[in-house]
């Protein structure tokens, strides 16, 4: 996949899963694309370094792979790491269905 | 569920790759008494003085008296230990199985000119021997095993006289929540290999098992969430020499576990308990008094504020 379309697909998986004026923090993908938050404002930036961390995110949302990922410094956070430490209950929070988990599964595979 | 053996060498193994890491690195972030666990913040207080409060809040919790022989179980760099040396004129022992600790106490103790009245050796609570007026475990039983709580409990039981208080000051996990979660794999996996956290009915059922009476039961969750916050953002400033000492992996490994049981604390899936007991076989009253009067007097002096113990004490060398 070119990188273009997968910076677009990793697009459109963040607005599947992540909405609501609640969010707080923007997203920087591997490419430097930036995903700002609907309120505009962001008390930090989850920084994604490569498309393997975002998959291996997306797929298992939960402190082990987050944390993880954050030691290799495959996912980083700029600006407070306390205010991120919510993050995983604001993933954990989304709700989908089967179909839509599936459709997401697709695209995060052929990412 | 995981479960963990906690043999003396699996024991000695987790606990090394902990706290043997650097000590250079921990000092980085902790205070300069080197103390490894929930301080007690009064307002506006900093993290070298909230630690001063917490070494006092043990000490007058325990009502240490000059001359008594107090055990601290799992003594860490040795600040609880020289600290109740110094300032209640105790004869005061710790141990560990961590050489690093073991060995920066042996310094630190020395440097302040308590040897003679304050060692430190290294030793697994199972081998522990001795009679003691009062014994003391700070952040230490997190590492014990629930399995173990019998053989813990009744180590303490065993060492200590009739009518000697032990207080126990650790992490303890909601009633509610699963022992295992991805948090706790993370924890387990990098931080502390084979910790295991309790609830705090099941603790005082086991410690009520040993035959102890619990004589009071603190809560600190809020002060450890703080504890934890400063530690966090010391060791943020401390960046750059905190990777020179243990690596960019271990920096951002540490960070974030203090981040994050901060985290933890604050939305209250752990808590932080100090509990105190007495040993109490034949019957009749603990030595603690009535109130809890004593341990908030002189509340706000630190390290000088016992000047009447400090002379008792030299008596006692002379």
């Amino acid at each position: 996949m070119s990188g273009r379309k997968s910076i677009q697909k990793a697009e459109q998986i963040i607005q599947k899963i992540l909405s609501g004026p609640s969010l707080n923090f923007a997203i920087r993908l591997w490419d430097g694309t930036i995903l700002h938050p609907p309120s505009g404002k962001s008390d930090f930036t989850l920084v994604f370094s490569n498309k393997k961390a975002f998959q291996r995110l997306i797929l298992s949302p939960d402190a082990m792979t987050a944390g993880t990922l954050y030691i290799k410094k495959d996912v980083d956070v700029e600006g407070s790491l306390f205010k991120a430490m919510h993050l995983m209950d604001v993933f954990s929070a989304v709700k989908l269905t089967s179909r839509e988990k599936l459709k997401i599964l697709v695209q995060l595979i052929t990412l | 569920m995981t479960t963990h053996v906690h043999t003396k060498v699996s024991d000695k193994e987790s606990i090394s790759h902990h706290y043997d890491l650097s000590n250079e690195f921990y000092q980085l972030f902790l205070d300069e008494n080197m103390v490894y666990s929930c301080a007690y913040f009064r307002s506006e207080d900093d993290l070298s003085q909230a630690q001063k409060n917490k070494l006092d809040h043990i000490c007058k919790k325990l009502r240490l008296k000059p001359g008594e022989k107090l055990l601290d179980i799992g003594c860490g760099w040795g600040g609880l230990i020289s600290w109740a040396a110094k300032h209640y004129g105790v004869e005061a022992h710790g141990v560990t199985i961590s050489q690093n600790q073991h060995d920066y106490a042996q310094k630190w103790i020395a440097m302040q000119g308590l040897a003679g009245r304050c060692s430190v050796e290294i030793r697994d609570y199972r081998e522990l021997t001795g009679t003691y007026d009062k014994i003391v475990s700070v952040g230490m039983f997190e590492h014990v095993g629930i399995r173990n709580f019998p053989i813990y409990f009744g180590t303490a039981q065993r060492l200590l006289k009739e009518k000697g208080l032990f207080l126990n000051h650790g992490i303890t996990v909601n009633k509610g929540r699963k022992r295992s979660t991805p948090e706790s794999r993370f924890i387990d996996k990098y931080v502390f290999p084979n910790g295991e956290l309790d609830n705090i009915s099941n603790i005082l059922h086991q410690m009520e098992e040993a035959r102890f009476e619990v004589l009071d039961v603190e809560s600190l969750r809020p002060h450890y969430a703080m504890t934890l916050k400063h530690w966090a953002r010391r060791l943020e400033s401390q960046k750059e020499k905190a990777i020179r000492s243990v690596g960019e992996e271990k920096y951002r490994t540490w960070l974030l576990y203090l981040a994050g049981c901060s985290y933890a604390f604050e939305r209250g899936d752990v808590n932080l308990y100090q509990v105190l007991l007495s040993k109490q076989t034949q019957g009749g009253f603990s030595l603690a008094p009535l109130t809890r009067e004593d341990i908030y007097k002189n509340a706000d002096d630190s390290s000088l504020s016992y000047p009447g113990l400090y002379e008792r004490r030299k008596t006692v060398i002379r």
